[in-house]
């Protein structure tokens, strides 16, 4: 069923990965960890990457357990048919959610930052439009797509707030420790839902060239990931301050809009912000839409996925253009997160237990 | 798309009061192309010969209000991308300036690097100054305050450090002042806010004592008089190190603060001929002593002031003791505004001279 074709590599893996977690929620980061933890958001963020890690364990401990197979596949197995129906389709509302929240976001800060005037539902179509000529194509050129554009968009976002350094103060970052235990938690967690796109995973599965090493790739995913997040989140604080940080939406945009390189060379890097974000917010809406699209799939083991990609497209629309400002915006996008949770968390670990406790495993590849 | 040709960029705002006490008047300066061509490539524009900048002013409640205004009257779409300098009259900032900030904190057009200032009287007097230096008075103001590295005696900020300073001190911060006369602006000299709210000026002298405190000098000369009391000596300031640190906690703070400075001897009335003394390293130490004393005296005014008179804490004490104790800032946050005034600090400063010119 599968050709060889749709089958990817390690390093495309990671990418995939990273890229679908990077996505424009990156902007409002800082604006996060700030409300919960003040001085010690960056804290939130290294506790948030264990917990990552861990789930990220997790989601690859299943699929060493069933090494082929689909998630829908694994898990009627595990938990029977129904649940594992019903499991499905909360999953393809989950990644429908998923991918229209962050084009909404995208349009928003779009619309925020570079084109005032042009109508929302414009740049959401044209950018849903790029995304299904794409995924058309299967999951290996997508995963192609993220892998071209890897180095493309994290050397220019390292490069570009590093021109923001001189204007840094690092105690900024003081005191340290110096929140509440019980807000802390609250954070770390909260910090957690920002790696959502992990679960992915569920549905990557079957695709993997080495299933075998889906420990080494997570392990890479994710700590590049958080050494993004951290760097972001040092940066804006320090540049910032992180009372102004907890006040401005995006506050990883507003400080490139502060940047002044010495010697003026670089004063108004918002173009480049906007096209790396571009690339950030496309590459996530890839994965999630195709993730909607194969779940469907697979679910209803059609011959092929693509007639899927035009069912859901406006669903994805009609979701995308639902909130009718930014703090509804915002609001749905914290339901999707939730959604994360449920689903790349508390799902696979069920599946997981119970198919330890029932000793059932896929036939070793 | 608006085409650059169908836009006007604002190079300076000022807003003054008007009789409606919830409307502003909104100043612009608007720099006109073709006029600007035509002065420098000598007559290759229009045949208008009029001045380069126009102004307009418009009634209005806030500054998008205003733009919206003008809609009515210029057929060109306004631009804030490029504005340059924001002046506040002394009595909008005296009336409590929050909602007509607002604007330039929430809407992304507008320049977060332009300067903003606060000036003595009416904006409308800054709007009507005729550099004679440079032809376009917003790039006239703005490289003044560029000047870091020539004077310590102003507040050097842009619209960006100024929200982060508001922000983060709950609406306290130093601003920089602008002082108009017919052809040129002065900018020594800052203004004292407390909780949103303009309450005085710092006068130069003042305002370069609270720059030493929060090392942020970076140039600008020290005249202190000349050992013996036969003249003055110049110091010209290369750079500054500031160091702060508590002393005693209990019952009220005592800090103890620490000022290196380097520096050049631009002019002293020793050594002026061969037979004089020579400028010896005795000498030199004791012209360093005498300097320091200088900063120390006028590091010291501006604490007085700040304490004493306006009783705001905007030496970032506060921010002190919150990043390196913030089990006592838990116990002093409440009453920091009665506690700031009592706080004594002391003052060490050590200068060390680099440099003595070329004569001997």
């Amino acid at each position: 069923m599968l050709t060889n074709n749709d089958l990817i590599t390690v390093p495309q893996a990671v990418a995939l990965i990273i890229m679908t977690v990077l996505e424009v929620g990156l902007l409002s980061l800082p604006r996060e960890v700030a409300t919960y933890a003040e001085s010690d958001g960056w804290i939130l963020v290294i506790i948030a990457w264990l917990l990552a890690f861990i789930c990220s364990l997790v989601l690859s401990t299943l699929i060493r357990r069933f090494p082929g197979e689909t998630f829908i596949e694994y898990s009627q197995k595990v938990i029977g048919k129904f649940l594992s129906f019903a499991i499905g389709v909360v999953l393809i509302i989950y990644f429908t959610l998923a991918t229209a929240i962050i084009i909404r976001t995208f349009a928003e800060v779009t619309n925020a930052f570079m084109l005032p005037n042009t109508p929302r539902e414009f740049i959401i179509i044209a950018q849903m439009l790029l995304t299904i000529y794409l995924i058309r194509h299967g999951i290996e050129p997508t995963a192609r797509i993220a892998e071209i554009l890897f180095p493309l968009l994290i050397v220019p976002i390292f490069a570009m707030y590093m021109i923001a350094l001189p204007k840094a103060d690092f105690t900024e970052l003081l005191p340290v420790f110096n929140t509440p235990i019980k807000s802390m938690a609250v954070g770390s967690l909260y910090t957690m839902l920002n790696f959502f796109g992990l679960e992915i995973l569920l549905i990557l599965g079957p695709y993997l060239k080495r299933p075998d090493k889906i420990y080494w790739t997570m392990f890479v995913s994710v700590g590049v990931i958080a050494l993004i997040f951290l760097f972001i989140v040092i940066i804006t604080f320090s540049v910032l301050g992180v009372q102004p940080a907890k006040q401005f939406i995006w506050p990883g945009m507003t400080i490139i809009r502060m940047i002044t390189a010495p010697g003026r060379v670089f004063e108004r890097l918002d173009a480049l912000a906007m096209a790396l974000w571009t690339i950030a917010s496309f590459t996530a809406s890839n994965s999630m839409y195709l993730a909607g699209a194969l779940t469907c799939f697979h679910l209803t083991k059609a011959r092929e996925f693509k007639f899927f990609i035009t069912i859901l497209f406006p669903w994805v629309y009609f979701l995308a253009s639902l909130p009718p400002n930014f703090v509804a915006t915002e609001e749905l996008r914290h339901i999707v997160r939730l959604g994360s949770v449920s689903v790349g968390i508390a799902v696979p670990i069920i599946v997981l237990l119970l198919s330890i406790i029932m000793k059932k495993k896929g036939e070793t590849a | 798309m608006v085409e650059i040709d169908r836009r006007l960029f604002v190079g300076l705002v000022g807003i003054d009061v008007s009789s409606d006490p919830n409307k502003y008047t909104f100043h612009f300066s608007i720099p006109i192309a073709r006029e600007i061509m035509g002065g420098e490539g000598g007559g290759g524009g229009g045949g208008v010969g009029g001045e380069s900048v126009s102004q307009i002013t418009t009634e209005a409640y806030s500054l998008t209000d205003a733009a919206r205004n003008l809609a009515l009257r210029i057929n060109r779409d306004i631009y804030f991308e490029h504005m340059r300098v924001v002046v506040f009259s002394e009595d909008v900032a005296r009336r409590g300036f929050e909602n007509v900030l607002n604007d330039f904190a929430r809407q992304p057009e507008l320049n977060r690097r332009s300067r903003i200032a606060i000036c003595e009287g009416k904006a409308e007097k800054v709007m009507q100054v005729k550099p004679w230096v440079e032809k376009l008075k917003a790039e006239y103001m703005e490289s003044l305050y560029a000047a870091r590295a020539k004077s310590g005696k102003f507040i050097e900020m842009d619209l960006g450090d100024f929200f982060r300073n508001l922000y983060s001190q709950n609406g306290n911060t130093l601003v920089s002042k602008i002082c108009p006369d017919s052809t040129e602006v002065n900018i020594g000299g800052a203004g004292v806010i407390k909780d949103f709210k303009f309450i005085g000026w710092l006068n130069e002298e003042e305002t370069q004592g609270v720059n030493f405190f929060l090392g942020k000098v970076r140039g600008g000369e020290i005249v202190a008089e000349d050992i013996g009391g036969t003249g003055t000596v110049t110091f010209t300031i290369l750079g500054e190190k500031a160091q702060l640190s508590l002393k005693k906690a209990e019952p009220i703070p005592e800090f103890d603060f620490k000022a290196y400075v380097t520096g050049d001897i631009a002019s002293t009335s020793h050594a002026v001929t061969y037979d004089h003394d020579k400028l010896g390293t005795k000498y030199i130490e004791e012209l360093e002593k005498v300097i320091s004393e200088e900063i120390k005296a006028q590091i010291l005014k501006g604490i007085k002031r700040l304490q004493e008179d306006y009783r705001v804490d905007l030496l970032k004490l506060n921010e002190h003791l919150k990043k390196y104790r913030p089990d006592l800032w838990k116990i002093y946050e409440e009453d920091w505004e009665d506690i700031f005034p009592q706080v004594s600090i002391e003052v060490d400063v050590k200068t060390s001279i680099k440099n003595v010119g070329i004569l001997r």
